[in-house]
């Protein structure tokens, strides 16, 4: 099982990226993709690929959609406290959900990959987070 | 529809002990019990499989892909 990243639900949807077919495996999203996913095309409706996207994630069952409750929240605090590399705040949430569900985070963003080596540096080893960096 | 014989070894004893409790629970032989689990492991399987063709944009360009990137940037920094 994998997370994946709102990036990569965009590059599934655009061809680009195959979830199953590269790790022939389940996926998953968190809570905050699909937030995101959604808000996604409310703000830009006429846009095809944020309509597929929220599409997908809203047909999606709700056991592929990893929430975000107090587990988590106490994760993002030690993140967020322990990370030097600037990151926003949904990218830390997203994070802390793969922490906490012991999954991998699929993602384009580079950023995030500084987070898991940031905390590879520094964290202790529950807050592990392990990021598959797509290619470009 | 077609089937095949599947031989499972090294099944910890005390996982065959819950799956045989269930399959007495479902009112099932242990065989239909874990047929029946692994079926439905394979149909969610195949449905995320369709979602994703389903969803899957043809001719997408990368004007297109650039403009999403964009978006979502845009997205991101009303968070901050």
């Amino acid at each position: 099982m994998i997370i994946l990243d709102t990036n990569a639900v965009d590059a599934v949807v655009q061809g680009r990226f195959d979830p199953q077919e590269k790790y022939l495996d389940e996926y998953s999203i968190s809570v905050v993709t699909l937030g995101e996913c959604l808000r996604g095309w409310i703000l830009y409706p006429q846009n095809r690929t944020l309509a597929a996207v929220a599409s997908l994630v809203r047909n999606l069952d709700e056991s592929a959609i990893l929430p975000y409750g107090p587990e988590e929240a106490r994760v993002f605090a030690r993140i967020a406290g322990r990370v030097t590399a600037r990151k926003r705040i949904p990218d830390l949430m997203i994070a802390a959900t793969a922490i906490v569900a012991g999954l991998p985070l699929v993602t384009f963003d580079t950023g995030l990959e500084a987070v898991a080596r940031d905390l590879a540096a520094s964290g202790p080893p529950d807050l592990a987070l392990v990021v598959h960096l797509l290619d470009i | 529809m077609d089937t095949i014989q599947m031989t499972l070894r090294g099944v910890p004893v005390a996982v065959a002990d819950v799956l045989r409790a269930q399959a007495r629970d479902a009112g099932k032989s242990l065989n239909q019990y874990m047929i029946d689990r692994l079926s439905s492991d394979a149909e969610r399987f195949a449905r995320k499989r369709n979602l994703v063709e389903n969803h899957r944009l043809a001719d997408i360009t990368q004007d297109e892909i650039d403009e999403v990137q964009k978006l979502r940037a845009a997205m991101k920094d009303d968070w901050e």
